[in-house]
């Protein structure tokens, strides 16, 4: 029965492709990734340990699959399928880090210097983003931030069904 | 008009195969200052603006401006292009660079053209003809011949040296993106100075993957089954009560059929964005 909802899906997206808004499009992609994969997750699942990272792996996949349009999907797609899922939690909170570790520091530094620096943050929050130069990052991210809402609103309802 | 230039008529019209920035985010299409976007993304230009970055050829007659930076630069391009017959002169496509030409501009120098191959000899003209630049500007009907170098015209008391001039280029470039991020980023309106910017747009990057985050824990412990979380008590037997948690979930799930199951994707896709479908 899901199979087929999510099979009709799928055909009505290759009839019309120009008249479905791509924000719906991303979310009506992410949720039939997302959606089974859990399934998956939890049949499959006797040993508890990587419950969360495996999660958190599932959303990311779903996320790069859904938007692969984009650059910064395929970083992230290699990402997920080359490493393993502790790197991409660690990944994630060391950010925070290095960006109060880089406004301490930067207090004399000019401006140019201040931006420079930001920019690079900026890099190493976007997937790939560090391989890429500076305009085609500011053009990705505004991309990336998009997705990143939809992904939000989608998993905060998947949530909000479930409790 | 110019068969060299690259204009609308050589672009097919719509990218059907993948969406365009300029769909997700709703800029207006016609919008000259956000051609830059457009550029990137390589979408449908408007019929007033080129949008290719790869056709560095000929010098554009009056029928079409190229804009790739934003700025000063849009709102000449409208004013060009709204007396197209007088056109003061124009600008040919660059990969890195561009002009646009009004003729009501009086601080803009003629530079003429500061070819690729490296002749600067147009300099000396420029700097000196401040009172006469303005009457060039406005006389210069003359079609450019379509050169294959980037023809840039300097603002007054900026160097026009090939290194500052892409270096500038550059800068509006980058510039153009930020303003159109900061059209994305809620409260980023109000902000002035790119660096200001740039932090409100890491912390809310970082803020959106921290939901994500945040919300797929929250969703690895909901989500295994309606069983667990406060109603794990609840179990019918008292065989499941001495159990692991996981089992109870495996259990609970084959004991479901898919019928509950079946239906959440259809709910979650009404939730998450009301003009969806039902297609069942």
């Amino acid at each position: 029965m899901e199979r087929q909802i999510i099979n009709k899906k799928k055909r009505v997206f290759s009839v019309e492709p120009n008249k479905i808004p791509p924000s719906e499009v991303f979310t009506r992609k992410y949720t039939s990734h997302l959606v089974p994969a859990l399934k998956k997750l939890n049949m499959n699942k006797n040993s508890s340990q990587v419950n969360q990272l495996t999660v958190k792996h599932e959303v990311d996949m779903a996320l790069a699959l859904s938007a692969q349009e984009f650059a910064w999907s395929r970083f992230l797609l290699q990402k997920l399928s080359s490493s393993n899922n502790p790197t991409t939690a660690t990944s994630s909170s060391s950010n925070g880090i290095r960006i109060q570790e880089r406004s301490g520091k930067e207090g004399g530094g000019d401006e140019d210097g201040e931006i420079e620096e930001k920019l690079r943050e900026l890099q190493k929050l976007l997937p790939g983003g560090e391989e890429m130069n500076v305009e085609e990052m500011l053009s990705e991210i505004g991309t990336y931030i998009k997705c990143l809402e939809l992904q939000t609103i989608a998993l905060k309802s998947m949530v909000q069904d479930t409790t | 008009m110019d068969p060299p230039l690259v204009n609308d008529s050589s672009f097919s019209p719509a990218n059907p195969s993948s969406y365009t920035l300029s769909e997700i985010w709703p800029f207006p299409v016609n919008d000259a200052v956000r051609s830059g976007l457009r550029l990137a993304v390589n979408s449908t230009p408007s019929d007033k603006d080129v949008s290719t970055a790869a056709a560095a050829a000929a010098a554009a007659e009056e029928s079409t401006v190229t804009d790739l930076t934003a700025g000063w630069g849009g709102r000449k391009a409208r004013a060009l292009n709204s007396e197209e017959n007088e056109s003061s002169k124009m600008v040919s496509l660059s990969s890195s660079g561009n002009e646009v030409k009004d003729s009501g501009e009086r601080k803009r120098k003629l530079c003429g053209s500061e070819s690729r191959n490296g002749d600067g000899s147009m300099k000396p003209e420029g700097e000196t003809s401040s009172g006469g630049g303005s009457k060039a500007t406005e006389q210069k009907n003359k079609p450019e011949p379509p050169k294959d170098y980037i023809h840039v015209r300097a603002r007054r008391g900026q160097a026009t040296d090939r290194h500052s001039l892409a270096e500038r280029a550059r800068r509006e470039k980058i510039s153009e993106k930020m303003t159109a991020l900061q059209d994305i980023i809620p409260g980023c309106n109000k902000i002035i100075g790119k660096a200001l910017v740039l932090d409100e747009i890491i912390n809310y990057i970082q803020s959106l993957q921290r939901q994500v985050e945040f919300l797929s824990m929250k969703l690895e412990v909901v989500n295994s089954g309606p069983s667990t979380g406060p109603t794990i008590g609840v179990f019918p037997t008292g065989d499941l009560g001495t159990l692991p948690i996981d089992l109870h979930r495996n259990i609970y799930e084959q004991q479901e059929a898919n019928e509950p199951r079946g239906s959440h994707p259809e709910w979650l896709h009404m939730q998450v964005d009301g003009s969806f479908n039902r297609t069942t």
